[in-house]
């Protein structure tokens, strides 16, 4: 009879460990606010039971084999676990991602009501490991039931989400959405990633661009700033590596937003980290022309380099670029 | 070379003042985005000379005793210091109440523009009431100088948020504010909480009906300290309080359970009644899930009367607000009658 918690941080996870908090803690890390959709099948089959899933293609891969000997090892699908532990909690943060993934698992749940109504929504809105303080909150978290309404609000966003056009996304802000208090404000959040009416790029992309206008560091300075040191209502939904994608997509554009970011960055090899660590510690960039005047609302930088990245189910490309308009709320279609 | 900073907040004037980036540091107090405007004349008089006999408060009564010293007990004038330090920054934090501090300031500062050579605008973008003094220290904060430009638009500003009706400050949508570049933020926010064309509720009031909706029970989970839960900035500890009292002491209350009310400093007092306060379970009545399902208005139910800016927003004065300022209807009579919706009633629920 085990206390099984589900988070969307690592980090969180094995606070919460080693704070006693649960039997199990199994942090679940997909990167829903970057790169391509995984199809249905891939997600459900990283809840299923352990088949012959790739290497870190099972929810339990990153969970440590000794917590779980207890309970039989770790081949379980998610509907098992859930149905052999005797409590169950959700507890995803405030960040986008986080969102995201308490989302898809309501919506996974969704075809599974009865197991659904003994899992407990924890509402954890206060920073649950803050650095500053002493580790780990002691706070008392709000926590409820789910009922079915919960997982028609989370189902309905999921599938807005991962629709081929943003709108059905934008339409969640005429929603009542509530019982899921973080939603709303990740709905904008998101949003604000879309490229922008006037620039054509998304909030992330301008705020590197405005703070490179204002002072000079290096490229990893200027990263983590963005990362990690924003107030947390502004702070991007980008991890490192992503945001640092996002500024080495404006460099290396055939019309550069920004320039002074080592050309050794365009063609190392993905997977050596150390060496792109390196790299971001000597590239000291700078704001290019296009940047200045993207900044000053004169240019767009769709108009000169080709856009190619995901949000959510939606491909934005030069030809199907949605734009967000931050000022009227409003969204534009291609 | 002496140098003065200005802050708006008393924990961000310590940690500027314990990171020593300057000789004083100075937090200039007062809530603006509550009660009525005070006239032009007691805010003249607050910035001014500390008179002999005073009749209300004064910029520097909430100085430490190292500004006391400094400044020799605490009576110059806003000005009068100003002249005496070599260079003045001000550190003005982003929330909505602390740019109507810096914009009031600033128009004040209008007058004299002579002095705007030595004064520096920091544009603070991380909340210094939050940061360790050896955070400070390392931050570099973009400073400017003032300029003309600085000081018009906060006097456009500050003249908008204080004129009988929110239009003006609505305009201030169409001009060019980056030059304060907090500002914007600042009017939406604060437009946000003028009532809600559907709910007749505030952003930071219809954000309390929907943490009840979310689960969450207790009086103190529906206050502004939690920010990523409120995830609204406009309103204090004692502001909250008294929205909490309008919503569930009212005639016809959109939330049930408060045991105990109105939050004053005397509820505080009394060890008793502020537990049972603080253990209140509150719920939403018939009508507060009826305002989240879009289908009721608080201010149809109940008397509204509370400022925002220069506006007295009363039930014959409701501007609302709904991605666009609507002007009141010259229709609506003053008074009107309290009850109960008749759209939901449920008496048994409510029971």
């Amino acid at each position: 009879m085990a206390r099984l918690f589900l988070t969307a941080d690592g980090v969180s996870a094995t606070m919460l460990t080693q704070a006693g908090r649960a039997d199990l803690v199994v942090a679940l890390q997909p990167r829903f606010v970057w790169g391509p959709p995984a199809s249905d099948a891939e997600l459900s089959s990283f809840l299923a039971p352990r088949t012959t899933q790739p290497k870190s293609g099972h929810w339990l891969d990153h969970c440590a084999f000794g917590d779980f000997a207890t309970i039989g090892g770790r081949r379980h699908g998610l509907l098992e676990l859930v149905e052999r532990c005797h409590s169950i909690e959700l507890w995803m943060e405030t960040p986008p991602n986080d969102q995201l993934v308490l989302i898809w698992l309501l919506d996974y749940l969704s075809d599974h009501p009865q197991l659904a109504t003994k899992i407990v929504l924890r509402h954890i809105d206060v920073p649950l490991f803050n650095p500053k303080p002493v580790g780990l909150s002691n706070g008392i978290f709000v926590g409820v039931n789910l009922c079915s309404d919960h997982l028609a609000i989370g189902s309905r966003a999921w599938r807005a989400y991962r629709s081929p056009t943003p709108q059905p996304w934008y339409a969640l802000l005429d929603e009542k959405t509530d019982l899921l208090p973080q939603l709303r404000r990740t709905v904008f959040k998101l949003l604000d990633e879309l490229p922008r009416l006037q620039s054509g790029l998304g909030i992330t992309e301008l705020r590197m661009l405005d703070l490179l206008d204002r002072g000079r560091g290096a490229m990893h300075a200027l990263i983590n700033r963005v990362v990690y040191l924003e107030p947390i209502d502004t702070r991007t939904p980008f991890d490192y590596y992503e945001a640092a994608d996002l500024l080495e997509a404006l460099a290396f554009a055939p019309r550069p937003a920004v320039s002074g970011v080592d050309p050794g960055l365009r063609t190392r090899e993905r997977v050596n980290l150390r060496l792109q660590h390196e790299l971001h510690q000597s590239s000291r960039p700078v704001i290019a022309p296009l940047g200045l005047d993207i900044l000053d609302g004169r240019d767009d930088y769709s108009r000169h380099n080709p856009v190619h990245r995901w949000w959510g189910g939606t491909k934005l490309t030069n030809g199907n670029l949605w734009r967000w308009d931050p000022i009227g709320n409003v969204l534009i279609a291609p | 070379m002496a140098s003065l900073i200005l802050t708006t907040d008393d924990s961000s004037a310590g940690a500027l003042q314990s990171a020593r980036l300057a000789d004083v540091v100075i937090p200039v107090l007062r809530r603006f985005v509550w009660g009525p405007p005070p006239s032009d004349s007691e805010l003249s008089a607050y910035l001014g000379r500390r008179p002999k006999r005073p009749k209300s408060g004064h910029w520097l009564d909430h100085g430490s005793p190292r500004v006391a010293a400094a400044t020799a007990g605490r009576r110059h004038s806003l000005l009068e210091l100003c002249d005496r330090f070599d260079r003045i920054e001000l550190w003005i934090d982003s929330r909505p109440n602390d740019q109507l501090v810096l914009i009031w300031l600033l128009d004040y500062l209008r007058n004299r523009a002579d002095l705007t050579t030595k004064i520096v605008l920091r544009h603070v973008e991380t909340p210094l009431f939050d940061a360790l003094p050896e955070q400070l220290a390392t931050w570099t904060f973009v400073g400017v100088q003032l300029t003309r430009e600085h000081l018009d638009i906060a006097g456009l500003a500050w003249r908008a948020f204080r004129a009988p009706t929110p239009q003006a400050w609505f305009d201030l949508l169409q001009q060019d504010l980056s030059a304060l570049p907090q500002l914007r933020r600042c009017v939406q926010e604060m437009l946000d909480e003028l009532p809600g064309a559907t709910t007749g509720l505030g952003a930071s009031e219809l954000r309390m009906l929907e943490l009840l909706s979310a689960g969450y029970r207790h009086p103190f989970d529906l206050f502004p300290h939690s920010r990523e839960r409120f995830q609204r900035r406009v309103y204090d500890y004692w502001e909250a309080g008294a929205l909490l009292d309008g919503l569930a002491l009212a005639p016809v209350p959109a939330i049930a359970g408060l045991a105990e009310g109105p939050f004053t400093l005397e509820l505080h007092d009394s060890f008793e009644r502020f537990d049972r306060y603080k253990a209140s379970t509150l719920s939403l009545t018939p009508l507060g899930r009826a305002i989240l399902a879009g289908e009721e208005d608080f201010s149809r139910h109940n008397p509204v009367h509370r400022w925002w800016g220069g506006t007295e927003l009363t039930h014959a004065n409701l501007w609302r607000w709904g991605a666009v300022l609507i002007a009141p209807d010259p229709e609506t009579p003053d008074v009107i009658e309290c009850r109960e919706p008749w759209r939901s009633i449920d008496l048994l629920e409510y029971a």
